[in-house]
């Protein structure tokens, strides 16, 4: 090889490094984590099917202010609401939150009952008022086995195909243990698109158990959520460097292309990430949730 | 390449080929796991210090003989007598079925209390006097702590100073929030020798503590043994069920360190499922027949 091709070569590696770095630096920080909380429940009531109900007083009184002071301090730019348990299948806060907002900005998530016969006729009108809702969420884990017992059963499997044919997106609490059946019903709708919260909630499973819930990744468009750390090594905050033999097998496992950073400071994704190229760096702080919820 | 060149490297792989199942049936298989116990208490008393008594009604007179014939069944060739805690630094049941039983299918294992400043001497004099003796063990796990409180004490240091000088290999039988700790210890002494029991002990631990057990193969000479899998599930006998946990632990270590023991060798068939007949021979007892350089 001459001079004048290695030259050029060193030249185009330095462009892309440019290229690269130029992107990473123009993809947004978003976040899919925060649940919305208000003091006033005479506004915003709590289920009575809640699975749990928070001491109302100790709430914020305006919790969107609250997680927008937040954003700013740590640098997310946009965000998902998360609904919360406790206001069941009642959307009304986190609907209230997103007329106040814009659609730049937020985005949000819904719940419902998988035993309801009529869940998927509620999501879907849901869906059809407030096309700004993204996602519905599945929760299973020990612990919380309130909404169903099996992902195989009728009426999560008819929830679950209500939101893939609103091209929403499937979110899962899920714990271990249940790893290998969500996989069967991943498996029941090729190509659809799945969130797994928290690392798959690792406190509340076994290590054989986490193999399967590695073995999700063979599945595409599954997408692995890098959150909750401070639950795992509440010593060890804000980054949770101890977890980083953990977090390094997840993230590899998954790819870079389908992690997703969330809660705390998105800082994390730099300390997790160590030795990643910026590019990718990018893409699991917000790039990856960009591209999932083709959110321009 | 040429015709014969071709022909020339065609024949060489046939030969690799037949070589490595050669190999394969010529290598012996060998456990690791089997504690002997017996009915006789008034020749073989548990310690005073034992951290459990088992009810020694249940015991076989010669548990030697019963594991021989468990070895005949199963297709075991060799054998090592790990000693049981019940018996603490007592050896003399290891001791009896070793004296009772040939060298080239029996050697054993000992086990000191760390925190008795006699223990690095009186297993020195063990080793020396009883070269059969191969290993010494440390107990460290949830529920387990009462042997040591930590792998960076003074007194753990000596006596896994004592197994090194004596030429001993390391036996963990650990949980994994001991694995960090115990990493330390195993960098404190290049070139030791160490198994890890039991898959370290995964009911003891959680995911994201279990990572710094696989961090643990970056250590060289470090050994992972797969068994007590009757302990995490159900699905008996080769716990089929297991294999996307198991199939990630062994590609961890390589099959050049992992090591079968407990229940059947068929279960390393099983979960090595995609290796060559070479690599699963050695996770059967090649790698403990290197290890312990036992011809």
């Amino acid at each position: 090889m001459d001079r004048r091709h290695i030259l050029g070569l060193m030249g185009a590696g330095a462009a892309s490094l440019a290229a690269g770095a130029a992107r990473a630096a123009a993809t947004p920080v978003i976040e899919w984590n925060q649940h919305m909380f208000s003091r006033d429940v005479a506004r915003f009531p709590f289920s009575p099917r809640g699975t749990y109900k928070p001491d109302a007083t100790r709430l914020s009184a305006d919790p969107l202010a609250d997680y927008q002071a937040r954003m700013k301090a740590v640098g997310i730019d946009r965000a998902l609401f998360v609904h919360p348990e406790p206001y069941g299948d009642d959307h009304t806060l986190v609907l209230d939150c997103l007329a106040r907002t814009s659609p730049s900005q937020f985005k949000a998530t819904s719940m419902f009952f998988p035993k309801d016969d009529d869940a998927p006729a509620k999501l879907e009108a849901l869906v059809k008022q407030h096309p700004r809702i993204c996602s519905t969420r599945f929760h299973l884990h020990r612990g919380n086995t309130a909404y169903f017992a099996s992902f195989a059963e009728p009426g999560v499997r008819a929830l679950w195909k209500k939101a893939v044919d609103l091209n929403l997106v499937v979110e899962l609490d899920l714990g271990p243990n249940y790893a290998r059946d969500a996989g069967a019903a991943i498996a029941a709708f090729p190509g659809c698109k799945v969130l797994i919260d928290h690392m798959c909630n690792p406190k509340t499973g076994m290590i054989w158990e986490y193999g399967d819930v590695l073995d999700l990744a063979k599945y595409p468009n599954v997408y692995m959520k890098m959150s909750s750390l401070g639950y795992m090594a509440p010593q060890d905050g804000p980054d949770y460097p101890s977890l980083i033999p953990y977090t390094r097998r997840v993230i590899k496992e998954f790819g870079p292309d389908r992690m997703v950073w969330s809660g705390d400071s998105p800082h994390i994704a730099d300390v997790h990430m160590k030795g990643y190229p910026a590019a990718d760096i990018a893409k699991v702080k917000g790039g990856n949730l960009q591209r999932l919820l083709n959110w321009t | 390449m040429d015709r014969r060149r071709a022909l020339g490297l065609l024949a060489g792989a046939g030969v690799a080929g037949l070589a490595a199942p050669a190999r394969a049936a010529a290598t012996p298989v060998i456990e690791w796991n089997q504690h002997m116990f017996s009915a006789n208490t008034a020749k073989f008393p548990f310690h005073p210090q034992a951290v459990y008594k088992p009810d020694a009604s249940s015991f076989q007179a010669d548990p030697l003989a019963a594991y021989e014939k468990q070895m005949a069944e199963t297709g075991i060739d060799r054998g090592m007598l790990v000693q049981p805690e019940p018996y603490g630094d007592d050896h003399r049941l290891v001791l009896d079925c070793l004296h009772r039983a040939s060298p080239a299918k029996f050697k054993g294992t000992s086990l000191f209390y760390p925190k008795n400043p006699e223990s690095s001497k009186k297993l020195t004099a063990l080793a020396k006097a009883e070269p059969r003796i191969v290993a010494t063990r440390f107990h460290a796990h949830r529920g387990k702590e009462m042997y040591l409180d930590s792998f960076g004490t003074p007194y753990v240091r000596a006596l896994w100073k004592a197994a090194v000088e004596s030429g001993l290999i390391i036996e963990l039988h650990i949980g994994p929030n001991y694995a960090l700790q115990a990493a330390d210890a195993i960098r404190a002494f290049p070139g030791c020798k160490v198994l890890i029991d039991h898959m370290c002990e995964p009911k003891l631990g959680t995911p994201y503590e279990y990572a710094n057990v696989l961090d643990l193969a970056k250590l060289p000479n470090v050994y992972m043994k797969i068994s007590g899998m009757g302990y995490i599930a159900a699905d008996k006998p080769d716990y089929p069920s297991l294999l996307p946990f198991t199939s990630r632990l062994i590609k961890e270590f390589g099959p050049e360190r992992i090591v079968w023991s407990d229940g059947s060798p068929h279960i390393a068939d099983v979960h090595m499922k995609g290796y060559s007949a070479a690599d699963i021979a050695k996770v059967k007892g090649g790698n403990l027949q290197k290890l312990l350089n036992w011809a």
